[in-house]
């Protein structure tokens, strides 16, 4: 089983690699790196799992999608030297919302979350044109990524770790009736 | 930040059009209450969900259009948008039974909100669209709020 401390400065480490001016080989040698490292994370929490320790399994998981999100941050620069926008940008979204998901438990894990979610905007601001969408209207029958019953219908709260899962909605069935996309 | 204060229509006279009763509870509604010719219509926000679980795990009475097989239209957030709540209205009845139940009510959405955002360095810039309906000297008046995290308190100072 890991140590927490070691992998925090395993992860830490990582972020003098967060520069789109690095090598491609660079790059692609970290994420072997990291993408061993999160197996054992991944080891560890369902350890925890196993335990019924829930405190311990969801701090895990933040450890975990913190991983993530070096790994796709680092995947997106690699990408960039590929002369892949498209997947770059797909791997930053990606890799922001690991960051705001292990941002839960911050302080355990020295504030990193936090420092990479500030690093990708810094990214995503220099690297890319903004884009936003405006709105999409659908109609929607979901269910919950937990318990699997319909939503509203369970008191798990989308985006919440339980013992080391995200509740994430599912949508089961919709129909969209429009979109919109504004670009500047 | 803002909170935009206007008329609203008589919720029952709506209610009775639309073939509803109203509840004696909170009512959780679709944003295009005033506007849709059936139930069917009903288009809700992106956070309905949440409001429900929110209520529920609270013990706060609440009441629901939605069909029994949970399907509902959901307009999907804007993308600088941090949650976007249903229409909540509170009737002349169960404000009388309770007259805090507009701040109680919205004050778990704010610990709510709080608590997902205490580690997010970027919080001042999320913004939370909210608009509730009151009874107040017998009409309906609407209290819309659009802003960050930090203004909803005085937002909720303000609708009760």
């Amino acid at each position: 089983m890991l140590g927490l401390g070691d992998v925090i400065d395993k992860l830490a480490e990582q972020h003098q690699y967060l520069y789109v001016t690095r090598d491609a080989q660079v790059f692609e040698a970290q994420l072997e790196v990291l993408n061993k490292l999160r197996l054992d994370v991944e080891s560890t929490k369902e350890a925890f799992i196993e335990d019924r320790d829930e405190e311990k399994a969801n701090l895990w998981l933040a450890v975990e999608d913190l991983c993530f999100g070096v790994i796709l941050a680092i995947q997106m620069l690699c990408d960039l030297k590929k002369n892949k926008p498209a997947s770059a940008w797909n791997q930053l979204v990606a890799a922001q919302d690991f960051a705001n998901w292990s941002r839960d438990e911050d302080s355990s894990l020295n504030y990193l979350p936090s420092k990479l979610a500030a690093r990708l905007d810094v990214l995503e601001t220099a690297l890319f044109p903004q884009q936003q969408l405006n709105a999409l209207d659908i109609v929607a029958k979901t269910k919950c990524g937990i318990c699997g019953l319909p939503t509203p219908k369970c008191n798990h709260i989308r985006g919440d770790a339980y013992m080391g899962r995200h509740c994430t909605e599912t949508v089961t069935e919709f129909t969209a009736s429009h979109a919109a996309i504004v670009g500047k | 930040m803002k909170t935009v204060y206007k008329a609203y229509i008589d919720v029952e006279h709506r209610a009775g059009e639309l073939g509803l009763a109203v509840p004696d509870a909170v009512w959780i509604l679709p944003l295009n209450f005033e506007s849709m010719e059936s139930a069917a219509e009903a288009a809700y926000a992106t956070d309905y969900d949440l409001v429900v679980k929110l209520l529920r795990m609270a013990g706060l009475p609440y009441s629901l259009l939605e069909s029994a097989d949970g399907t509902h239209s959901k307009l999907i957030q804007q993308s600088y948008e941090f949650a976007a709540l249903p229409l909540l209205v509170f009737t002349k009845h169960v404000l009388e039974r309770n007259p805090e139940i507009i701040s109680q009510t919205l004050r778990i959405f704010l610990d709510h909100f709080q608590s997902k955002l205490r580690n997010d360095p970027g919080r001042d810039r999320r913004i939370v669209r909210c608009k509730i309906v009151k009874a107040e000297g017998g009409r309906y008046v609407s209290a819309e709020y659009e802003g960050s995290i930090g203004g909803f308190g005085d937002f909720i100072e303000g609708a009760k």
